[in-house]
């Protein structure tokens, strides 16, 4: 990256306390997200795959500070997130804004698809009032809806058109980027696909950039320049989306890969083995050990670092050589 | 019919129609459906949200409610004793023997199908006192014996576990032994690997591969993921708007798919490893439009709005039939011969 990122997340660390009894004594800690570093370019698309528990999800929330983290750094156009103040905060969020997973639980029902794009422009006072109908059919246009369907109410669309007005909305006060938090798991093969293509082609118009979360990995592939595998709360390898997938270097990465049904058969599986283990009590050294084929004794005495493996391409494994 | 004859259907569906709803407003999920399996066969149904596909399960278990929906045609099993059963007519306190005995059913939520608050160890016991008649003590043995065979580290403690305290891949575990404890000829897995994580479902999907080869039975897997069809099955259904509309083996219909729809639905998919096309990213081929609402489907053909070969007074014109294309292939199109003539 050649200018200054435009999101920059630094040691990036979020434990959440566990207390119990009447005293709510400290009784561990579920590490969430712990030791994550990474950048993102003002028009780059970043994936950031992962598990239940990985973490992905913290990690996106606190890259628009809608949690607080326990440590680390976020900057956004070279500016401390975690020091803005309320005018600040409120300035910020014009400039980045969250899609979620389910639109139906992201859109109130009682409001016209109308009322629900046009809220923050209305909340920020960002236009007057008259020049709003205008602004949301525009927008409509944008993701690709006919401009009447401001009038209607969310309960008569589809998901599809639902996920549609959600990305409107997020788009209304003209963000330089956006988290997606899976924002096509929920939906069906034939719309996902529709979905994505909308993505990638307001990415393309718009010069948007985005944090793609997913656990779905053949959809970033298509969608994102480069992509991040986090696991148990930490980073595993990040590199460029066509590498990553081609030519994995963490045995994580390999395994994820590996796992993904495709419809031809022949590909070579990898199966690993257990379950994710519980974050309050995560491995020691490498948190991926207990289930990776490769492990050895250095696996469990040292946190592996991030290396670089290739041109942009980042790995955090002790075991590079084998792979 | 004797009980080792192989060749014969272990169950025969004929012009299966669910409709929900009463008289003013209508629903059909189901339309038509007609379908066999042999003993031993691995069947995937697949379909997007409303397809029907989760009514079809359903009704072949008998479990949709009566006054819910009309439950319409033939559902004829095979029993372990070798007798046949019209499932459709069957009343509840036979259908009660049937499930769990001949058919079992697992679903993608494991949670919801266990009880919260009894053990693991209650809930398969129960199962194996109720269908196998054990005893207490035989049924804790095969209990073990069961969660032993799916891979569940420290088996006996999972016995005393509660549903929350496991994982949704041990759920989905414990789900598939109580499902195999009564050793029914025919699974009914329902999406059972769509709540969990790819890691987790490559390892479930791998038991219920090896479960099916050790015990012989058959299996329909209940899906919208095609990239699983041909990890598990040897023939496919494909379902939309409540009917089939291709049936053939995984390898025919995968490879040169002939309706429209399951071509659309196979390009629709995004493929690891396939974004890239000469250093150039692709798109993904999406198909326009929406699931067609089931109380007011097109005319003609379900598909003839979202088809890129649609003709006009053909398709939206009559209902084209489930022709029988080749042996084992049955494709639901007016103008798939010449469509493929066209291609080749």
């Amino acid at each position: 990256m050649t200018a200054e990122p435009l999101l920059k997340i630094e040691k990036l660390r979020k434990f959440y306390d566990i207390r119990r009894g009447m005293f709510s004594r400290l009784v561990g800690q579920v590490q969430a997200v712990n030791d994550v570093s990474f950048e993102i370019g003002s028009h780059e698309v970043l994936g950031l795959a992962g598990e239940s528990g990985s973490g992905k999800t913290t990690i996106g929330r606190a890259a628009l500070r809608l949690v607080e983290p326990t440590s680390g750094s976020v900057r956004f156009e070279g500016q401390e997130i975690m020091a803005f103040d309320r005018t600040e905060l409120r300035a910020f969020r014009r400039k980045a804004q969250i899609v979620f997973q389910d639109p139906y639980a992201s859109i109130d029902p009682t409001m016209t698809v109308g009322e629900v794009i046009s809220e923050p422009l209305r909340v920020q006072k960002l236009l007057p009032r008259s020049e709003i109908p205008e602004r949301v059919e525009k927008l409509l246009v944008d993701v690709s809806l006919p401009s009447h369907f401001a009038r209607r109410r969310p309960t008569e669309l589809s998901g599809g058109q639902r996920q549609r007005v959600v990305i409107a909305r997020a788009l209304a006060v003209e963000p330089r980027f956006i988290v997606a938090d899976e924002p096509v798991s929920a939906l069906d093969v034939s719309i996902q696909a529709q979905v994505i293509n909308l993505l990638e082609d307001l990415k393309a118009r718009l010069g948007l950039a985005m944090l793609f979360i997913s656990h779905d990995l053949a959809v970033m592939e298509y969608l994102c320049d480069r992509i991040a595998i986090v696991y148990l709360g930490r980073l595993m390898e990040i590199g460029p989306s066509n590498e990553m997938v081609t030519a994995p270097k963490h045995p994580y990465t390999e395994a994820l890969i590996s796992a993904v049904p495709d419809p031809v058969r022949g590909r070579k599986r990898i199966i690993l083995k257990g379950d994710v283990p519980r974050p309050v009590a995560p491995p020691s050294g490498c948190v991926f050990r207990t289930r990776c084929p490769y492990a050895a004794p250095v696996c469990a005495a040292e946190v592996p670092t991030l290396r670089e493996t290739g041109p942009g391409h980042w790995t955090a494994c002790h075991r590079n050589d084998v792979l | 019919m004797s009980f080792t004859d192989d060749s014969a259907a272990l169950l025969t569906v004929r012009d299966l129609a669910v409709v929900f709803g009463r008289a003013a407003r209508l629903t059909p999920a189901v339309r038509g459906v007609s379908f066999e399996m042999r003993r031993h066969e691995v069947v995937a149904l697949v379909g997007e949200s409303g397809s029907g596909k989760s009514t079809t399960g359903l009704a072949l278990l008998g479990l949709i409610t009566p006054g819910a929906a009309a439950v319409k045609g033939s559902i004829n099993l095979a029993r372990k004793d070798g007798t046949r059963l019209e499932i459709a007519k069957l009343p509840e306190r036979l259908l009660r023997q049937v499930r769990g005995n001949d058919v079992a059913m697992i679903f993608q939520e494991p949670m919801s199908a266990l009880d919260p608050i009894y053990t693991i160890g209650t809930q398969i016991s129960e199962a194996l006192r109720v269908h196998r008649k054990m005893s207490a003590r035989e049924a804790r043995a095969e209990s073990l014996r069961l969660l032993t065979l799916l891979d569940i580290p420290s088996p006996d403690r999972c016995l005393t576990n509660y549903p929350h305290e496991l994982s949704g891949g041990m759920r989905q575990r414990v789900m598939i032994a109580m499902a195999l404890s009564g050793r029914p000829a025919l699974l009914i897995a329902d999406e059972p690997t769509t709540a969990l994580d790819v890691t987790i479902q490559a390892q479930i999907v791998d038991h219920l591969k090896a479960l099916q080869h050790q015990t012989g039975m058959a299996i329909l897997f209940v899906t919208h993921d095609l990239g699983l069809v041909s990890e598990i099955a040897s023939r496919v259904l494909v379902m939309y708007a409540g009917q089939i509309v291709e049936e053939g083996s995984v390898e025919q219909v995968f490879k040169r798919p002939r309706m429209p729809y399951t071509q659309a639905l196979m390009r629709s998919r995004p493929r690891l490893g396939r974004g890239y096309q000469g250093g150039v990213k692709k798109k993904i081929a999406a198909i326009p439009g929406a699931v067609p609402n089931p109380a007011a489907l097109p005319r003609g053909c379900s598909f003839h709005p979202r088809c890129p070969f649609f003709l006009p007074n053909v398709c939206d014109a009559a209902e084209p039939p489930l022709e029988v294309t080749e042996p084992g292939w049955r494709v639901r199109c007016m103008r798939w011969r010449e469509l493929e003539e066209r291609a080749a």
